[in-house]
């Protein structure tokens, strides 16, 4: 049973005992996104507290985890069941006799009645103390507590946490995390998503098992490794809050693409012929920049056979005051794979605004499939066609954009 | 969905160990030791 089920079991199961006082639930959300969790908890009316964990520091390898804690913060159940929860916990009252345990994992500390880490006081240690184990506490202090506004420091000292430790799979999997936040962010730079990728795919490499790593990728992979569709419920709850007179809890990042895509057991491309869109290459290239493209391949590697996921974003250069032309047909991209490789679909098309010109990023996603044989290093020709004008010299302008997608195939 | 937790699971019998994390709301440092006196189910989900 999926968290969606098995968490409202359990909420449901114990609201009793909750309302008497009789147990505290207390949630973990063990996602990049955390807010998505509050809105799954208004959906659902989950009235508990609930933590977020976006860089998975409790060291779970899945999810859910359900534990059950008695009076004195010792362990009595690790796969407990609602039918005897009451007989075997609730009903019980236990000694304080737990044995000593070796520690695996820990939070940042806070110092006494702060609401922060001391991250100054934790960089001090870091330099001084020079160890992997310093510089990742100080890059988990930052990832968990000071949001986006210090992601930099954060990945700054989980780098060198990795050049201390390049086998620690946590720190990889954290500076993965860091990365596409960066993404999201208004200071992003060219490539921050494929360096999430990246860093979770070595995670990964490092430690096949841990399933909230694996998840990570597959949220933004293709269909044929998807499990389930991710977000594909974020719809139905917000209608569901709504109809109730609520107003739903506005998502940071809303998901889309593959994020919502559901999985495939087959590789399926789309019958009909589509038809290169400027196949002899007359169409002028913009050389003036006035879109760049940034590709990420997920996952970054994939074996012979399998299918990647290519996200590609397309930006306006601001610099140029440029903006979309909405009036004219709207954006689109062409691949053109080589021989042997299968394409879900060749020509795509990005929705234009309701307005005659707009500025906002334009995404487009595409999923691929590698021949069952040969590895390397491969280079797929793709060209984006779109209308664009600029506030500076006025003109409006048909273009053509080359957005070469490379992709590694190993063994 | 989900998977075993086959990492540092925590065992029947030990003291969970002490953690403090962001509220999901407001932000604020919540510990499980804030909980000590109480008997407390703890979840950990992801809403995917």
């Amino acid at each position: 049973m999926g968290c969606r089920q098995h968490v409202p079991v359990w909420h449901e199961g114990t609201a009793k005992w909750v309302k008497d006082g009789k147990l505290v639930l207390l949630g973990i959300a063990q996602e990049q996104h955390p807010d998505r969790c509050r809105l799954l908890a208004q959906w659902k009316g989950f009235g508990w507290q609930i933590l977020q964990d976006p860089i998975s520091i409790m060291g779970s390898s899945g999810v859910p985890i359900v534990v059950a804690i008695d009076e004195h913060g010792i362990v009595r159940d690790t796969q407990p069941r609602l039918d005897r929860f009451e007989a075997d916990f609730l009903n019980k009252t236990f000694a304080d006799d737990a044995k000593a345990i070796k520690k695996v994992w820990q939070t940042p500390e806070l110092p006494a009645g702060k609401d922060r880490p001391d991250f100054d006081a934790l960089r001090e240690l870091a330099e001084k103390a020079r160890t992997p184990a310093a510089w990742r506490s100080l890059g988990d202090a930052l990832a968990l507590w000071s949001g986006d506004r210090q992601v930099n420091v954060a990945l700054e000292a989980y780098a060198r946490a990795l050049e201390r430790a390049p086998e620690d799979g946590a720190t990889e999997f954290r500076l993965g995390v860091c990365y596409r936040r960066c993404y999201e962010s208004a200071s992003r730079q060219p490539g921050d998503f494929q360096r999430a990728i990246d860093h979770w795919g070595r995670a990964l490499q490092l430690d096949p098992n841990q399933y909230i790593w694996r998840r990570r990728i597959q949220q933004y992979g293709p269909r044929l490794d998807k499990p389930y569709a991710f977000y594909d419920w974020v719809e139905e709850a917000e209608k569901a809050i709504r109809d109730r007179g609520e107003k739903p809890i506005a998502l940071a990042i809303r998901p889309d693409g593959a994020e919502v895509a559901h999985p495939l057991r087959s590789f399926s491309e789309q019958p009909g012929e589509a038809r290169a869109p400027d196949p002899d290459g007359k169409v002028h290239r913009d050389e003036m920049g006035k879109v760049r493209a940034e590709v990420t391949a997920v996952p970054a590697r994939i074996r012979p056979g399998e299918a990647a996921r290519i996200h590609v974003v397309l930006r306006l250069d601001a610099k140029q005051k440029a903006h979309w032309n909405n009036e004219a047909e709207p954006l689109r991209l062409w691949i053109d794979p080589p021989p042997g490789w299968q394409v879900a679909e060749r020509l795509l098309t990005a929705p234009a605004g309701p307005k005659a010109v707009s500025d906002e990023i334009r995404s487009l996603e595409f999923e691929i499939k590698a021949p069952v044989k040969g590895t390397g290093k491969v280079r797929l020709p793709a060209y984006a066609l779109y209308n664009v004008c600029d506030d500076i010299g006025g003109q409006c302008l048909f273009l053509r954009l080359e957005i070469p997608v490379e992709l590694k195939v190993v063994d | 969905m989900s998977s075993l937790a086959n990492g540092p699971a925590p065992k029947t019998g030990e003291r969970y160990v002490g953690f403090t994390l962001p509220d999901i709301e407001t932000g604020r440092p919540v510990s499980l030791s804030d909980f000590r006196g109480k008997k407390v189910l703890l979840i950990q989900f992801a809403s995917w």
